[in-house]
């Protein structure tokens, strides 16, 4: 994949510190951060604080970006990273916005569907579950998804398949 | 296939369920990001052990009673015997099992509390949590450790203790609506229980290992260390971004996380990973070689929210220090 050369121009002189140029770069990258996040984190809010930390990490490391290295992998890879932070502290939610009270209606199947498979996602292990988010929920291509997670595309493919394999499993189990 | 694309259908239509669009996003990253970055540029650079004017006798008695307080405590802690063990210490399994009750209870106190906002009502915003955490401090000051966890257990008490005073402060913030009180005591308060989170599961799975697998982790800590660019900054006065005028800004505020995430990591690998009996002296030492430069870099933390210099000071003074004894430490430990 080729860096476009108005983009190169542009990171180019975010390398040399020019903070508008940075912003320009990050613009395109932040939906996709958020669903990535989301994804992984399934919470609104701690997906849009990932996503923020995630573009100050960028601003702070962007001169570690290899010339000619294309910028989504590189920003979605911290955003990853970010996930994992976040995820490995099970104690950080203590200070945060109460959710809005459940009402009582009965849920539908669908909700109730919905829930089960954001329980499987929860449930794969770390690799599968992100190759799975960026792959279908980003659509993503193989080859984008192992630069991001730092893995070759066969692996990547095996984990999108086992991850689906297991999916599908407890999605029978739930629906009995 | 079709099998395929209908949970993959199902997958993303489950994920949006929980994901709202955020047309906010972009304004919000920016403003954020400008904040953060402002917060850099808003003052001019200085080095920090060089005052000017009226302030540099103040300023340089302040670094001599520092140096002298820090100096102490180095000489005090290295020089304590690190492996006596009280005649009424408990065992290894005994002292693990406390501290997995005592995580199991803030783990469920954690699932009882739900908010604690200015914004939102709480009927006893994070009393269970609290609770739990004074269950824990006196299940600590009732038992003593044993040799392994001699070191640890002390930083332990410290953290727990930091995170009552820091919860205790997000209520009386929240009593009286005071949103900058009560953002910077939630800060901290998460920080402190980020590393007790990170720690005390350590302490759990801690297992004695062979003296070659213990090198291993030694030598895989170093790598750690000498990743984090950003300790070795802060470690150096000469080269550091975070000078007092600066202490707030941007690119310091990032030093010191990720200095503290480097400790933090290192710590707790040593206390999982414990050395074998022939190493203990050694690793007893690095482990409060760590400790100390850990509580250096949580007071430096702690200062960056509240905009107190002095007590900057004295964190980065204690983390300059220790950072160069945990990598004698190391080289001891390797060398050996």
């Amino acid at each position: 994949m080729a860096v476009l050369p108005a983009a190169l121009t542009l990171l180019q002189a975010a390398k040399q510190g020019d903070d508008g140029a940075f912003e320009i770069l990050l613009q395109p990258l932040l939906e996709p951060g958020y669903r990535l996040a989301g994804g992984m984190l399934q919470d609104h809010q701690a997906a849009q604080d990932a996503v923020q930390d995630a573009a100050f990490k960028a601003w702070r490391k962007l001169r570690q970006l290899r010339d000619g290295s294309e910028m989504r992998p590189w920003f979605l890879g911290i955003v990853a990273n970010e996930c994992r932070s976040a995820r490995r502290s099970r104690w950080s939610s203590v200070v945060k916005v109460i959710e809005p009270a459940k009402g009582d209606a009965s849920p539908s199947d669908s909700v109730l569907n919905g829930i089960a498979l954001r329980n499987a996602l929860r449930a794969l292990d770390e690799k599968k579950r992100l190759a799975l988010v960026l792959h279908w929920y980003l659509d993503l291509p193989l080859e984008e998804v192992a630069a991001i997670t730092g893995s070759s595309v066969h692996a990547v493919e095996g984990q999108v398949q086992r991850g689906m394999h297991e999916l599908r499993e407890r999605m029978k189990e739930h629906r009995g | 296939m079709d099998n395929e694309r209908a949970l993959k259908v199902e997958m993303s239509r489950a994920l949006d369920e929980v994901l709202p669009p955020a047309p906010w996003l972009e304004a919000a990253v920016q403003a954020d990001l400008r904040r953060r970055r402002d917060k850099g540029k808003s003052q001019p650079r200085q080095a920090m052990w060089r005052p000017r004017g009226a302030m540099e006798l103040a300023a340089g008695a302040l670094i001599i009673v520092l140096a002298t307080a820090v100096g102490a405590a180095f000489l005090g802690l290295r020089y304590h015997n690190p492996l006596s063990t009280p005649a009424d210490a408990l065992s290894i399994s005994a002292y693990q099992t406390i501290v997995g009750e005592d995580v199991n209870r803030v783990d469920s106190s954690l699932d009882q509390s739900s908010c604690v906002t200015l914004q939102s009502v709480c009927p006893a915003p994070g009393t269970p949590v609290l609770n739990a955490l004074y269950r824990w401090s006196d299940d600590l000051s009732l038992s003593t450790p044993p040799a392994r966890f001699a070191v640890i257990d002390v930083q332990v008490r410290y953290h727990v203790k930091t995170a009552i005073d820091d919860l205790n402060a997000v209520f009386a913030s929240y009593r009286a609506r005071n949103q900058t009180a009560f953002d910077n005591s939630g800060a901290e308060f998460q920080r402190q229980l980020g590393w007790l989170d990170a720690v005390s599961r350590s302490v759990i799975y801690s297992k004695q290992e062979s003296a070659n697998a213990h090198i291993a982790t030694i030598q895989a800590q170093k790598q750690t260390l000498a990743a984090c660019t950003e300790c070795v900054s802060l470690a150096s006065t000469s080269q550091t971004d975070c000078t007092l005028a600066l202490m707030q800004s941007a690119i310091c505020e990032g030093d010191v996380a990720f200095a503290k995430s480097a400790i933090q990591d290192v710590l707790a690998a040593v206390v999982r990973y414990a050395a074998p009996d022939s190493m203990a002296a050694q690793d007893a030492l690095l482990q409060r070689d760590l400790a100390v430069a850990d509580s250096g870099v949580m007071r430096m933390a702690g200062a960056q929210l509240t905009g107190d210099q002095a007590s900057f000071a004295e964190g980065h003074l204690q983390f300059e220090q220790f950072w160069s004894a945990v990598n004698a430490d190391i080289a001891s430990i390797l060398g050996g």
